[in-house]
This record gives structure tokens, C-alpha cells and sequence, in this order.
């Protein structure tokens, strides 16, 4: 069995894949529009469009990131033997 | 031994400020701020049931009012979208979104008023909403769970006939659809006063500026209606506020 990881490690791991999720949520939110269809996505750039990208990250990677740590810390202590 | 010239250390610190200059940016433009508004502060409140309150606003309600609301509390907001098939029903995916979305509405100061409709009589209410144009019904358990005020546009009965009818094609026709980055472009604007005019196609909007389209002759400001908030709706100059049930109580003209 592996030993438990420490905060050194664990943050930037978890931040690691917080960047990626939050961009890929906030491309997602920016050309999503709602439709009586369901959601949609038009993929056309406007020039306002990297703001909105810009805005989306900084409003979802604190949530995607508090939420990656909390899994990845909550498994860490459970599956992982102290050092 | 915390060694900062180690190579994990590094990463740690810089990951950990990184993230710390996200929570700085997030607060810096969406900061929440408060709104008192004198109309609303002067109203003459009544305390009634709740039973009274529904029966007061059905029949008060006229077609072509505007309804803005905002949910009572965390738990009302759930219990009312139990009745509908969402993906929010999900308890993680609500205390998400509940709090992203009151955040945002907060940092605009416009007194968090989440959603906008336009009464279509026989207690149907049209909005835009995430599914596109959507009719609800103005239920016991709508008046229950929500804060809202109506406003009675200050235009004629034919031009209220005629965003009735308009509302109706949107609704048949389903031509106008939401737009995510619109929404988060106006709260932007909002939130921090920067003009930055979006240039927002005509069939790509939001609640308020949706409801905004439907009254053409109505003037928020000099503001196009397209980047159109609650609170541009609610100014005494366009709007008249006939209803209003608010933390202070319940406000009905006599």
C-alpha cells in the first residue's frame, strides 16, 4: 500500500485537473445556448466571446478546484496508510 | 523540513497562488453588494396568509405584467423545482448551482431578483428560461416559495394586448433562444460598471431582456433591451409596482 500523499502534492495535482475541467465547463458555458430542444451548442467566436471564456474560468475554477481537493483528500485518508 | 527551492514545494506554492489570484479575481468582479430601493422601502406592508396572498394576486394579475422573483430560501427554491424534471433536482448539482447563481445575482446589486416573467392571464406565466420559451403556471406554491414584485408597465392596453400576443408566438415558434454568454457578459457589465456593449443578436438573450423585447416602446434609460437587467425594469418612469411580497411583508394597491 502507497503512502498518504501530503498538501504538497495534493494541491497541485487537484489544481492540475481543475484548470482543465474549468475550461472545458466554461467553453461549454459560452456556446451553449437553450433551446426548446434541449441545450445546443453554436461554436461561432465573437469578440466578446474570451471575455465570457475569461469570466466563466475565473467564476468555476475555485468550485471545480475546492471540489477536486476534497475528493482526492477524502480518498487519500481513506485508502492510504500514514507514512 | 518545508524546503521552498524544492521542486514540489515550488509547484505547491505556485498552484496554491494561482488559485488564490482566482478567488481574488472572482471577488474583485463579483463582488456582492447590497440595494435598498425607496419604492420598495415605502410600500405599506400587510402580514396576510399565505392562502390570502394567492388569492390576492390571481386576482389582481392582468396580462402583460411583469413578474420578477427571487426564491424564499435554499430549501423553497428546491422544494418548488421538485415539480419539474431537472437536472438540478440533484442535491450536488443544486448547492452548485443555487449558490453560483445567487452569487452572481448578488455582485449585480440589483436587488436579487433571479428571474422574470410576463403574466399571460388564465394564470399562465412566459419567460425565457434555460429550455428556451417556457410557460408556467402562477400556482399556490409559486406565491409560497417565491419573493416577487409585479410591475404594470406604464403603456397602453393595446401595447400590453400586443406583447401578450408576441410572447405567444415566441412561445409557438420557439425562435428565441438563451444565451449563457450573454447572461454572464451583462452580470459583468453590471457588476463592475465597465461599458462594454456586447453586441447581442436579437434572438440570443436573457429573462429581463427578453421580457424587455416584448415592450418595444418602453425606453429603460436609453439602454438597448438587450442588455436589459431586472432593475432596468423596475424604474418608476416605465413600470408601476402593483404587487409585492418582499421579507417585510405583503403589498397589494387597494
Amino acid at each position: 500500500m502507497k503512502n498518504r500523499l501530503s498538501i504538497i502534492q495534493i494541491v497541485p495535482f487537484a489544481s492540475k485537473i481543475a484548470v482543465v475541467i474549468s475550461i472545458i465547463i466554461s467553453i461549454t458555458l459560452i456556446f451553449a445556448q437553450g433551446t426548446h430542444q434541449g441545450i445546443t451548442f453554436n461554436f461561432q467566436l465573437s469578440s466578446m466571446s474570451f471575455l465570457a471564456l475569461f469570466l466563466g474560468f475565473i467564476v468555476v475554477y475555485p468550485i471545480i478546484f475546492l471540489l477536486i481537493y476534497l475528493v482526492v483528500s477524502i480518498l487519500n485518508r481513506t485508502f492510504l496508510k500514514p507514512k | 523540513m518545508f524546503d521552498p527551492f524544492e521542486k514540489s514545494t515550488k509547484k505547491f506554492l505556485f498552484w496554491s497562488l494561482f488559485f488564490m489570484l482566482m478567488i481574488f479575481m472572482t471577488f474583485l468582479f463579483f463582488h456582492p453588494k447590497f440595494y435598498t430601493d425607496d419604492r420598495l422601502q415605502n410600500l405599506n406592508y400587510e402580514n396576510i396568509s399565505d392562502d390570502d396572498i394567492y388569492r390576492i394576486v390571481t386576482e389582481k394579475l392582468r396580462p402583460g405584467d411583469i413578474i420578477l422573483d427571487e426564491p424564499v430560501s435554499y430549501g423553497s427554491r428546491y422544494v418548488y423545482q421538485q415539480q419539474f424534471e431537472n437536472i438540478q433536482n440533484n442535491k450536488i448539482i443544486f448547492f452548485i448551482y443555487y449558490n453560483t447563481f445567487e452569487f452572481m445575482i448578488d455582485s449585480m446589486g440589483d436587488g436579487n431578483y433571479w428571474h422574470s416573467f410576463i403574466y399571460m392571464g388564465n394564470n399562465k406565466m412566459n419567460s425565457l428560461a434555460i429550455k428556451a420559451v417556457e410557460e408556467e403556471m402562477l400556482s399556490k406554491h409559486f406565491t409560497d416559495n417565491y419573493y416577487f414584485i409585479v410591475l404594470r408597465p406604464n403603456v397602453s392596453d393595446k401595447s400590453k394586448d400586443d406583447a401578450v400576443n408576441m410572447a405567444n408566438t415566441n412561445f409557438d415558434n420557439q425562435g428565441i433562444i438563451y444565451s449563457f454568454k450573454n447572461g454572464l457578459l451583462i452580470v459583468f457589465s453590471r457588476a463592475t460598471g465597465v461599458t462594454i456593449n456586447p453586441n447581442i443578436r436579437e434572438n440570443e438573450l436573457v429573462c429581463s431582456s427578453y421580457a424587455a423585447s416584448l415592450y418595444p416602446e418602453l425606453n429603460f434609460n436609453g439602454k438597448d433591451y438587450r442588455h436589459v437587467t431586472p432593475i432596468d425594469l423596475f424604474d418608476e418612469k416605465i413600470t408601476e409596482i402593483v404587487l409585492a411580497k418582499t421579507r417585510r411583508g405583503f403589498y397589494y394597491e387597494k
